[in-house]
């Protein structure tokens, strides 16, 4: 028999639109159709069935899914990201059972449990104590397999003394509380998660997250869907992309998130070519600048650990490469400074870089050259930045050049914790904590 | 760590067209744990409690009996017609009671039908039965009354069985057809509000079948209703008006409308998720 978890087969799914019907501008048009009304409604209510049937043609429908093919292993716990409405969520409702394929299949080897949402199933007039009865059998769990692992759900959701208060009168952290710790003692051989850690605390969201982890590495298949990159990159060992229905890339995580946050970026360009931007500083027209033009630079490109890209990830390796060109030949071997300036989208500087600052001096032997400014952890948080270049040679001015080039940074993990919570931080830096 | 977990579940587009019991099996004990939630639920921060089980029929007892007892003198085939009423109150409450749960189980607990996968027959089922945990203590009422009244209970007291049986198939099979319809269609749930009064009316609750011309009664015995409510009377206060042929049109309604229940409920689950 062939090894796999799960396995799609040429998995669509199809969902109609509602069409909007035209406006009347008449009285009698608009009685008219309050008399048609019930059989437009009926038809509507009707396509709902029909869409499912692959037989069927009908007017107006939307691919949530098309021609989905994968294969999982034990031991993967396989990240689904993408934008709002692109089938994630589909997929897992499918993977789970609630709702069928239009066409294609999904072969399932084992046990599945799904969190969509934590706590369906979830009653609020019963105690803690009977909802983690009723929570555990709703997700397939076993009275005795319930009864097992009773104390360890309560100490895990740590809420010993109100276990027989009916849970409104839980606090919203306590119920996710509950609900959380009944899914996590499932003991399914496929595991199906959906964007349910966004709830809780930083503490308890480590904790269920640790707890995925373990999961999967007792020879298990997690799916997971997260809109946090990061809690993707640092748990899942494979990343599927899913781009309007349509599988648009399957594999490495940091690759797959990269080529999925390129695709998303409001910035395009990682590269820019100096000599045809508008914002350069004249030297001459420039009143404060006076830049004799001896050195100028030709070319910004920014890069990560990985490629060419705008868009960063707060801890990433950021590598500016600069290309310039000497036209003052009298001037080789002189040395030069640049300064690399990012502003924030206020205009404010925030990070002024100089290789003189840097202590390294560069000396200039080539009319045309490649310089790098390297910063091995970006310490910047979420949000869109500018770059401003000046080059000086011999100590005089001689270029400039204002929003010489963009880029996007995605909040990330920075201090490498494996878990990336938002800080909402604008900086990062180390720090070193000590009790005396 | 998984020997048995071989097994290898197909998910495709086609429909089954019965439950799968084996499915049925391994969820069982959530069927336990959604009936205890009913009951559970159903009367909790309430000062009655459970006592609102046997209200809802005494009450209506008391008005019909002075109604259609004292007012409007319908005969009660020479029995008092508190007790005559409430003996066909006791099985209508629980049909007219479980008939609009069952109908509107799906939609009120929708996040079972979208949010997560269970075998969704058990939605309907565990509103019927948690249903019938207040039937059974109606029932208890009403053999305390035949005791106080002062009428025999005989051998034929094993017969309510069946006729309790045929109560609770009518009530899920129908519960199912309009639980089904009533996913997709939100107009049931406003039929039923007034529906099951009109049904009322079908039934021999308020008067006896004995009014019903003799050669009618085989199409009136179609509700299977009408069985139970005469057989009731028959069993307990010995009035009712009853013979096989309605028996037997009764069961074999009653049974059909449990298959075309399960079978259509069946049919619809897969896009259950998508329609409702």
């Amino acid at each position: 028999m062939e090894n796999y978890t799960v396995q799609v087969t040429d998995l669509s799914k199809r969902y109609p639109l509602v069409i909007k019907e035209p406006m009347h501008n008449t009285f009698a048009g608009y009685f008219l159709s309050l008399l048609y009304k019930p059989f437009k409604n009926l038809r509507e209510l009707r396509k709902l069935s029909k869409a499912q049937d692959s037989s069927i043609k009908i007017e107006g429908y939307l691919w949530a899914l098309k021609d989905i093919n994968f294969k999982s292993q034990s031991n993967e716990i396989i990240g689904i990201i993408g934008t709002n409405g692109s089938g994630k969520s589909t997929l897992l409702k499918i993977l789970s059972k609630i709702t069928r394929p239009t066409t294609g299949n999904v072969r399932l080897k084992g046990k599945v449990a799904s969190i969509l949402e934590v706590g369906t199933g979830f009653h609020h007039e019963l105690t803690g104590k009977d909802n983690i009865y009723l929570n555990g059998s709703v997700m397939g769990m076993k009275k005795n397999e319930i009864d097992a692992k009773y104390d360890e759900i309560i100490d895990f959701a740590g809420i010993h003394a109100y276990i027989d208060t009916p849970i409104k009168r839980y606090s919203s952290g306590m119920r996710v509380r509950l609900a959380f710790s009944v899914a996590a003692h499932l003991n399914p051989d496929i595991l199906i998660v959906d964007e349910v850690l966004a709830v809780g605390d930083v503490e308890f969201q480590k904790k269920c997250l640790g707890k995925i982890g373990d999961v999967a590495q007792s020879g298990r298949t997690v799916f997971f869907v997260s809109h946090d990159l990061n809690a993707v990159m640092s748990l899942c060992n494979r990343v599927i992309w899913i781009d309007k229905g349509e599988m648009r890339d399957d594999g490495e995580p940091k690759k797959v998130v990269q080529n999925y946050i390129d695709s998303v970026s409001k910035i395009s360009n990682s590269t820019v070519d100096l000599l045809n931007i508008d914002n350069r500083v004249i030297p001459n027209r420039s009143i404060k600048w006076k830049g004799d033009g001896a050195l100028q630079l030709t070319k910004i490109n920014l890069e990560n650990q990985i490629h060419s890209t705008s868009t960063f990830i707060t801890g990433d390796k950021f590598t500016v490469n600069i290309n310039y060109q000497l036209n003052n030949l009298d001037l080789i071997n002189a040395p030069i400074e640049l300064i690399v300036k990012i502003q924030n989208h206020n205009m404010n500087d925030l990070l002024v870089l100089s290789n003189l600052s840097s202590n390294k001096t560069l000396p200039i032997s080539e009319r045309k050259g490649l310089i790098k400014c390297i910063i091995p952890k970006l310490p910047l948080g979420e949000g869109v930045y500018n770059i401003n270049l000046e080059a000086k040679i011999a100590g005089a001015p001689s270029d400039k050049i204002d929003g010489a080039a963009s880029f996007e940074v995605k909040e990330g993990d920075f201090y490498g914790t494996g878990f990336a919570r938002s800080l909402q931080s604008n900086f990062y830096t180390e720090s070193i904590w000590e009790k005396s | 760590m998984s020997k048995e977990k071989t097994n290898i579940r197909l998910i495709n587009a086609s429909s089954s067209y019965f439950p799968n019991f084996n499915e049925l099996r391994e969820y069982k004990g959530l069927l336990y744990f959604l009936v205890l939630k009913d009951i559970k639920t159903r009367y909790s921060q309430s000062v009655i409690g459970i006592g609102w089980a046997v209200i809802q029929p005494i009450f209506f007892m008391i008005v019909f009996t002075i109604i259609f007892g004292k007012l409007a003198k319908i005969d009660s085939q020479g029995v008092p017609y508190a007790v005559f009423s409430y003996c066909a109150l006791v099985p209508w409450t629980f049909f007219s009671n479980a008939l609009s749960d069952s109908a509107n189980s799906l939609i009120t607990n929708i996040t079972l039908v979208t949010h997560i996968y269970i075998p969704r027959i058990l939605i309907p089922v565990s509103a019927v039965t948690g249903k019938f945990i207040d039937f059974l203590i109606a029932l208890v009422i009403l053999l305390a009354m035949v005791l106080w009244f002062g009428f025999n209970i005989n051998f034929k007291i094993f017969l309510s069985l069946f006729y309790i049986i045929l109560m609770f198939i009518s009530a899920l099979g129908f519960g199912l057809i309009l639980g089904t319809m009533a996913a997709q269609y939100r107009d049931i749930k406003h039929a039923l509000a007034f529906g099951v009064q009109l049904f009322m009316y079908a039934t021999p609750v308020a008067y006896s079948s004995d009014m019903i011309p003799e050669n009618y009664r085989i199409i009136y015995a179609i509700n299977p209703m009408v069985t139970v409510v005469e057989g009731f009377r028959d069993v307990f206060i010995n009035a009712g008006v009853i013979d096989l042929n309605m028996i037997i049109v009764s069961s074999i309604s009653g049974f059909v409308l449990l298959i075309i229940g399960l079978i259509y409920f069946s049919k619809i689950e897969r896009i259950f998720a998508d329609v409702i």
